[in-house]
């Protein structure tokens, strides 16, 4: 698919956006108890811009350039699923997946210092290469044991930069490179009231060379004029290893036929981190795995429920809690500058955090009318642990995390208005989220500047919003199984100015402060479904 | 059963907008320090000073909030290790109170490591020791299009930090104005024609002479200016209340801190003191 900016005049003209993904699956029955499984995947976003060189001053022109982005998502599987017995029977997957990323510009003539041309390349990108055969063994009607092994390959290339342009020189990151080997069994017991799920995982993970790895003066912060010494590992070589057993265990009691109580825990270790102190995602964020400097996520959690249906089974009611703990989380310092850094560590902080909540909902499931009533009350804080307590967000002190929302309220339902037609209604309420204000200013040299509060100490304004939408069922055709529908409807129906964040500026010494929205008025849309 | 689902039509059409709201009434005074010495043989000069509430419905430009009687002193250690008092005589200026100024020129050493503390009203403040480090001279400037390239020697094998100031000069050599970039060297790491450029600068006229100075900075400090950029992006005014995708990925608010730590709370505190080395003026 293509798309144009016709609109947008000469400069851009010749600018291209497009994308496609194309999807395959191939099955092979080889006889009644192997089967063999191949799909692939391969996606890309293209943006292609091309930018005539401006006329100087001096009657000069600039180079034409051209600068091409480019994000490809690339993912193979191959799966041989094969019956042992009547009780066993085994899948064996492997994966490899990659994503990557580049940003190539071209000019023409008068880049570089001596009016030469220049071409620069930047490409980076996440692979993984996976290994699983999963075994499930029948021991009876009601007991059932999952056991096998799980094997990733991680590779991260963070950076390689590639340019002709003189005085600009070529560089590569080191790729990073992680193995995790993960053997895991589980036991599901039903018995006539109580179901019982049990499982433990023990996970390895190894940070492998070829990298060199910085070691740091034990007296003062990370930075680069800390750095004692560097050490070069071999290709292979571990540089550090981390492992531990992962838990899980889960019970569930019904109390009547129309009741449930369940009760769980669980722990899982987490050893790739994403790196990014944006407040949305970026095509760019960085991917990091476990090592000398960064230790793995760990995250415990209990979690509670109580389920009920009424007689006439029209209505669910659900009520669920949980507690959560996180220890190694990263978080970024203040100004973190993350982008093309060889040292990343230098800019993050170890975390730890925790989060709890509790989770209302009613669901109405059958009728003309139907739809669910959601709210949820969660809390969800971290503080910075580093030992240097100069360092340390807030002083060391707990803060709201950028996603702590206490109150979310969110309503859905769905109206048949018709054999063909029918409405649907979305409202959701929720607590605004926590930001770091300016709270005074000051001027150095004639030039203002703002100070702000300790992070996340304010709250934006609270947010609400409607959607509705009409939908249009036309009768199948059972002879082709084609079954399509069309949604009418608005989004954000009476224009909700939602802040996402608010900021100050200065223009021409006097301070002004402004509320952005990332939606700022009702959206029209129409959607075609089919599925064959 | 397989299923597809294409979003055939989609009229979405993001609005996104930008509301002018009051300043925040909430205050939060603190005090700032800043200063730097340079290679350059002269008086030491810091700014200290208190914040100042954001509202301010008067129309006029706030007065500063001094701090009156700053005990200030320098300190040097050399390469033997030994730590010493380079300076504590300073005094406030009659004509800018926020400007405490050293009452003898200071001659810095090369190599050596030089902080400051500052005690007011029995709190003292301490910056971390950097060192002043070798100048690096400007070898050559370009003039690529409407930008000016100052062209250096990177020294190799060894991270270093810049701050370039592009001065701009009539025919008459009368100063019109400057530019700033500041640069590691990730890109140009020991290359012998590593540049810094300015950005395409509109004002910009052939016929002029430009002089570009090179400041040689500590990666505490180089991170402290860096700071000053990133908000000074974020503070740059738009007249018109447009919605401005670009804050969707904005990074978190950043707080001019740098080096300088309050010893009573061990909490960094706004400001900085940089040890700089600086070329001679390269003017072509």
């Amino acid at each position: 698919m293509t798309f144009f900016f016709p609109a947008l005049g000469n400069e851009v003209e010749n600018n291209k956006v497009y994308f496609y993904d194309l999807n395959s699956k191939l099955t092979w029955d080889i006889n009644e108890n192997n089967k063999l499984f191949v799909s692939g995947y391969f996606g890309a976003d293209v943006m292609r811009l091309k930018f005539d060189g401006e006329t100087n001053t001096d009657g000069t022109k600039d180079p034409d350039e051209e600068i091409d982005f480019r994000w490809k998502n690339t993912t193979a599987t191959l799966r041989w699923n094969h019956l042992f017995s009547s009780k066993l029977f085994m899948n064996v997957s492997g994966i490899y997946s990659r994503y990557n990323y580049g940003l190539s510009s071209e000019n023409d003539g008068g880049g570089g210092p001596a009016n030469t041309s220049g071409t620069f390349t930047w490409k980076s990108s996440v692979e993984n290469w996976i290994f699983k055969p999963d075994f499930t063994y029948y021991v009876e009607a009601n007991t059932k044991i999952r056991f096998g092994l799980h094997n990733t390959l991680y590779k991260f290339t963070p950076a390689k930069i590639e340019t002709s342009e003189i005085g600009v020189s070529s560089f590569d990151f080191e790729t990073e490179k992680g193995l995790e080997i993960a053997p895991y069994i589980e036991y599901e017991k039903k018995w006539k009231k109580l179901s019982m799920n049990a499982g433990l995982r023990y996970s390895w993970f190894g940070n492998m060379g070829p990298y060199t790895v910085a070691t740091y003066s034990d007296e003062l912060p990370k930075s680069v004029s800390t750095i004692v010494s560097t050490k070069a590992y071999n290709s292979g070589e571990i540089i550090k290893s981390y492992s531990g057993f992962e838990p899980r265990l889960s019970f569930n009691y019904r109390l009547k036929d129309n009741q449930s109580v369940k009760l769980g825990y669980n722990r899982t270790f987490q050893y790739i981190h994403l790196i990014s102190n944006t407040t949305a995602a970026l095509p760019f964020d960085i991917w990091k795995p476990s090592g000398p400097h960064i230790k793995p996520l760990e995250v415990n959690q209990i979690s509670a429920g109580y389920a009920y249906d009424t007689p006439n089974r029209n209505y669910n009611i659900s009520l669920e809690g949980y507690y959560k703990t996180f220890k190694n989380m990263v978080e970024y310092k203040n100004g973190a500058n993350l982008f093309l850094n060889e040292n990343l560590e230098t800019q993050l902080l170890p975390a730890n955090g925790f989060a709890y909540g509790t989770e209302l909902s009613v669901f109405k499931n059958k009728g003309e009318f139907t739809g669910n009533l959601n709210y949820t009350y969660s809390v969800t804080k971290r503080k910075t642990t580093s030992k240097f307590s100069s360092q340390n967000i807030n002083n060391g002190s707990y803060y709201p995390s950028n996603y702590d929302r206490p109150h979310v309220f969110n309503l859905t339902s769905n109206y048949k208005l018709s054999e063909k037609w029918n409405m649907g209604v979305f409202f959701t309420y929720q607590t605004g989220r926590p930001t770091t204000l300016a709270t005074s200013r000051f001027k150095i040299d004639g030039q203002d500047f703002l100070s702000y509060s300790d992070r996340n100490t304010y709250r934006l304004t609270n947010t609400h919003r409607l959607d509705l939408s009409f939908n249009y069922v036309p009768k199948g055709n059972p002879k082709t199984k084609w079954e399509s529908s069309w949604s009418f409807g608005v989004y954000n129906v009476y224009g909700r100015k939602n802040a996402f964040s608010t900021y100050s500026t200065f223009n021409n010494g006097q301070l002004r402060s402004f509320q952005f929205s990332v939606i700022g008025s009702p959206i029209p849309f129409i959607t075609y479904n089919f599925k064959f | 059963m397989k299923q597809y689902k294409l979003i055939c039509i989609s009229l979405l059409t993001i609005f996104s907008c930008t509301e002018e709201i009051s300043p925040s009434d909430e205050f939060e005074p603190k005090i700032f320090i800043f200063g730097e010495i340079t290679s350059h043989q002269d008086y030491l000069s810091l700014k200290i000073g208190r914040t100042l509430p954001l509202n301010n419905s008067s129309g006029i430009e706030p007065l500063p909030s001094t701090v009156e009687n700053a005990e200030i002193a320098l300190f040097s250690r050399g390469n033997n290790g030994t730590s010493y008092l380079v300076t504590d005589d300073f005094s406030a200026s009659l004509l800018d109170p926020e400007d405490y100024i050293s009452s003898q020129v200071v001659t810095p050493i090369i190599g050596n490591y030089y902080w400051i503390e500052v005690t007011i009203d029995g709190i003292k403040y301490e910056s971390s020791p950097e060192q002043l480090k070798t100048p690096i001279a400007v070898t050559d400037i370009e003039v690529v299009g409407n930008q000016v390239r100052a062209i250096f020697n990177d020294p190799q094998n060894e991270i270093n930090h810049y701050y370039a100031i592009f001065n701009f000069y009539d025919e008459n050599d009368f100063f019109l104005f400057d530019e700033t970039e500041l640069s590691n060297d990730i890109l140009f790491d020991g290359n012998e024609n590593a540049f810094i450029e300015t950005e395409d600068t509109a004002d910009f006229n052939g016929e002029n002479k430009y002089g570009v100075t090179l400041m040689h900075l500590n990666f505490d400090t180089y991170q402290f200016y860096q700071n000053i950029t990133i908000q000074n992006q974020s503070n740059e005014g738009d007249e018109e209340e447009v919605g401005d995708p670009g804050r969707l990925f904005e990074s978190p608010p950043t707080n001019l801190t740098g080096n300088i730590i309050n010893t009573s709370t061990n909490r960094l505190i706004l400001g900085n003191f940089g040890v700089v080395s600086i070329s001679d003026e390269f003017i072509k």
